[in-house]
């Protein structure tokens, strides 16, 4: 389970997040949707503890801050970032020990094998593609077994292949009960993903739905009715 | 921590191997070792002759360095400058599950490092060239390397680490630093000023009590001046004074609660030196404050032209807009050496000292800032890194010239600069002075084409500092030939004749780099 509590965050005087609540509860898929400059990066950076703000975060009940936390918790940022002078193999393993993660040498090679990358393994940091580091760091966040996972649009650069993938280990996280959370701008990629939807504007929470709730409406005339933006039929 | 020590084994093992597969590194290993050799023996040499050698001027120079260097260290740590943080340790390293202190510790090893390396260097040096005993040189190392890093560690700690002081505090303590550093460069400048400036008396400013007992730096001395000069009550005082603040900084270091809030400050300034680093790596010379701060203007520029024209006037609309218009750090460096050699040649009577080799004074500065220094990129280079360029249906050879015609005319103000005061105060004549800033343009010119052949020749094989290698040999071809000339033509003709042969020589020279660099305009992956 993920729970935002009251989150608060200023840059000097400007309110980036204001007073924000929500949970997405355990096992289930929640997204993060709104237009550019409406907090959600700044929400997705203080869920993994690079921000400082007011208000809690929790992760499966215990404080996002707290080393117990962290061991479960998986984090994929908008913009990956690798170490340069480290293989891809060994950016898996430097995580393994990180977190002293269970994962064994078959389900890494699984998982590279499943991202295109076991022919790039040998590959060094500074020698990947924006698509193949954004790989690498989704594979790094599984192989810590979280969960609690959080992507930040990490659809962004992707193929067609590994977004397909991208779908799938989510659909599967979500049924080892592993809790989910998707920061992104494009929707039609997380439709049939989705089990609770956050729709921010302007540093504010500004409509939740659960899939119960949205019944057959489609997300883009969800996101568009709260929004106000694009063309809702 | 068993990630951290993967991630510190890993790396070093693989950037090793990745150096000795690069023929760079040994060319730039065998000089590091002429480098080193060098070093050693014109310090053995000035030590020797000026008969340096004692234990007092080596904890003089320790103590002017200790003075220094931990005034600017806290500073850096107080205002969370101080450790460096990679964009890849923000992704993978903060959200780990690792205690934020050691997350410290992890980017302050790369500190500890380089305080062995000094502590063996100044342990060397001492017991080689300043009668320090093996003994005294052993106690410096433990003390510095251990106790040192122990106090630095601690300081990293609590700077960084401290969730209880305010920004406020933190601000004030960086103040106060630069206030205390400002005291002690005002005393210094006091002594020199009012008595006879020597090393004497930098010694003698050092062992006053009052300066050992300044808390911290003063300790630190105190501790200094213990092991290599011997037991006096003040250092014994500042040594435990030192011993006890290490201890304390410590135990306050280790206590404090750390929940890694500074991991948003380390996030902010990984990400602009991040960005500064990709800036360097292109050349350009960046200042982050100027940067946040600049103002762009309106304006407006009539293309009169098409094709590669079009990459002149766009960067004349671009600079129209910019404050400061063509001119830059640049421009104020050729002014400030202009000016110096106006008032160097003016109050050291240049004209009756040099006689008739006056005339290749200007040219001679400004021909080795020129060779010196590598230049810095404007918006010429920008052009290759954009697609448009190559687009562009126009000849290679006029798309490098109009991409970097604002270049010659920065380099004819430069010229001017920095030739005007000197020609004035030595009394240079009109023609000579003309040629000599023509000269100025014919090297700037000169110095950027052959920059661009050696980029377009050598690529990305030999790594920055080989391009530069490349780039100076050239240059040094072309000026070398561009003498030859000269002299001939100075000898036969007149010295006029002499300075104009040059600059049709290296011209022409110059022209042939250009022709041969203009293949960098031709696609994009010339420079891969």
């Amino acid at each position: 389970m993920l729970e935002i509590q009251n989150l608060t965050k200023k840059y000097g005087h400007y309110l980036a997040v204001d007073h924000v609540s929500f949970t997405v509860p355990g096992g289930q898929v929640g997204i993060l949707l709104g237009p550019n400059g409406a907090g959600k990066s700044t929400i997705i950076k203080s869920i993994a503890g690079l921000l400082r703000y007011e208000g809690g975060v929790g992760i499966e009940q215990m404080p996002a801050r707290t080393l117990e936390a962290k061991r479960i918790f998986a984090y994929v940022p908008e913009m990956p970032a690798m170490f340069d002078a480290l293989t891809v193999r060994e950016h898996i393993e430097y995580v393994r020990r990180a977190y002293n993660s269970p994962i064994t040498d078959e389900e890494v090679e699984q998982l590279l094998i499943r991202f295109e990358l076991e022919d790039k393994q040998n590959k060094l940091g500074n020698e990947l593609s924006k698509g193949m580091m954004q790989k690498v760091s989704i594979c790094c966040a599984l192989a810590i077994c979280p969960k609690v996972i959080l992507l930040d649009e990490p659809m962004v650069g992707l193929d067609p292949a590994a977004i397909k993938e991208l779908k799938e280990v989510v659909l599967e996280l979500k049924a080892q009960g592993v809790t989910v959370l998707i920061s992104t701008h494009m929707l039609e990629m997380v439709k049939e993903l989705w089990d609770v939807m956050f729709i921010m504007e302007q540093g504010k929470i500004v409509g939740t739905f659960t899939r119960e709730q949205a019944k057959d409406t489609d997300i883009e005339e969800l996101f568009f009715r709260i929004t106000g933006g694009g063309e809702s039929e | 921590m068993k990630g951290l020590l993967y991630l510190y084994q890993r790396t070093i093992i693989n950037r090793i191997k990745k150096a000795l597969k690069r023929p760079v590194t040994y060319i730039m290993g065998i000089f590091l070792l002429l480098y080193i050799v060098m070093i050693y023996n014109s310090f053995h040499m000035m030590i020797q002759e000026e008969n340096f050698g004692s234990t007092e001027n080596l904890v003089t120079i320790l103590s002017m360095v200790i003075f220094w260097l931990i005034p600017a260290n806290l500073i850096s740590y107080a205002r969370r400058r101080g450790l460096l943080f990679r964009p890849s340790e923000v992704h993978f390293v903060f959200s780990s599950p690792v205690s934020p202190k050691m997350v410290l510790m992890f980017a302050g090893v790369k500190s500890f490092a380089i305080n062995i390396i000094i502590g063996i260097v100044i342990v060397a040096a001492g017991v080689m060239w300043f009668g320090a005993g093996i003994w005294q040189g052993l106690a410096y190392f433990l003390f510095f390397v251990v106790f040192e890093s122990i106090l630095e560690a601690s300081a990293i700690i609590f700077c960084y680490g401290n969730e209880r002081f305010s920004e406020k505090f933190f601000k004030g303590l960086v103040v106060a630093m630069y206030l205390f550093m400002g005291v002690i460069v005002a005393i210094a400048a006091y002594l020199m000023i009012t008595r006879e400036p020597s090393f004497g008396l930098l010694q003698e400013f050092f062992a006053l009590p009052v300066i050992q007992m300044v808390p911290v730096v003063g300790w630190n001395v105190a501790v200094t001046r213990l092991i290599f000069l011997g037991a006096d009550t003040v250092n014994i005082i500042g040594m435990g004074l030192f011993l006890v603040s290490t201890v304390l900084m410590f135990l306050t270091a280790w206590r404090m609660e750390c929940t890694g809030a500074y991991y948003e400050d380390a996030m902010k300034f990984a990400d602009e030196y991040q960005a500064r680093r990709e800036k360097q790596k292109k050349g350009v010379a960046s200042i982050p404050w100027l940067e946040k701060h600049r103002k762009f203007k309106q304006a407006s520029v009539e293309y009169k032209g098409s094709y590669a024209k079009a990459i002149y006037f766009r960067q004349m609309l671009e600079y129209k807009k910019n404050p400061t218009f063509i001119f830059g750090w640049n421009t104020l460096l050729c002014l400030g050496i202009g000016i110096l050699i106006g008032a160097v040649g003016y109050f050291n009577d240049a004209v009756n000292e040099f006689g008739p080799a006056k005339i290749f004074i200007v040219p001679g500065v400004a021909s080795y800032v020129i060779f010196i220094f590598s230049g810095y990129a404007t918006k010429w280079s920008k052009e290759l890194e954009n697609p448009y360029t190559y687009l562009i249906p126009d000849t290679p050879l006029k798309k490098l010239w109009y991409a970097t015609k604002i270049e010659h005319f920065r380099a004819i103000a430069d010229g001017i600069l920095i030739t005007l005061p000197g020609a004035v105060t030595l009394g240079i004549g009109p023609a000579l002075t003309v040629l000599t800033i023509l000269l100025y343009v014919c090297l700037q010119a000169n110095r950027l084409y052959y920059g661009m052949l050696a980029d377009a020749l050598v690529g990305n094989t030999l790594g920055n500092t080989g391009r530069n290698l490349v780039k100076i040999l050239f240059q040094g071809l072309a000026i070398f030939i561009g003498i030859i000339a000269a002299v001939v033509a100075g000898i036969l003709i007149s010295v006029e004749a002499g300075f104009f042969a040059m600059i049709v020589v290296m011209g022409l020279l110059t022209f042939a780099g250009a022709a041969a660099a203009s293949v960098s305009f031709t696609k994009m992956e010339v420079l891969e």
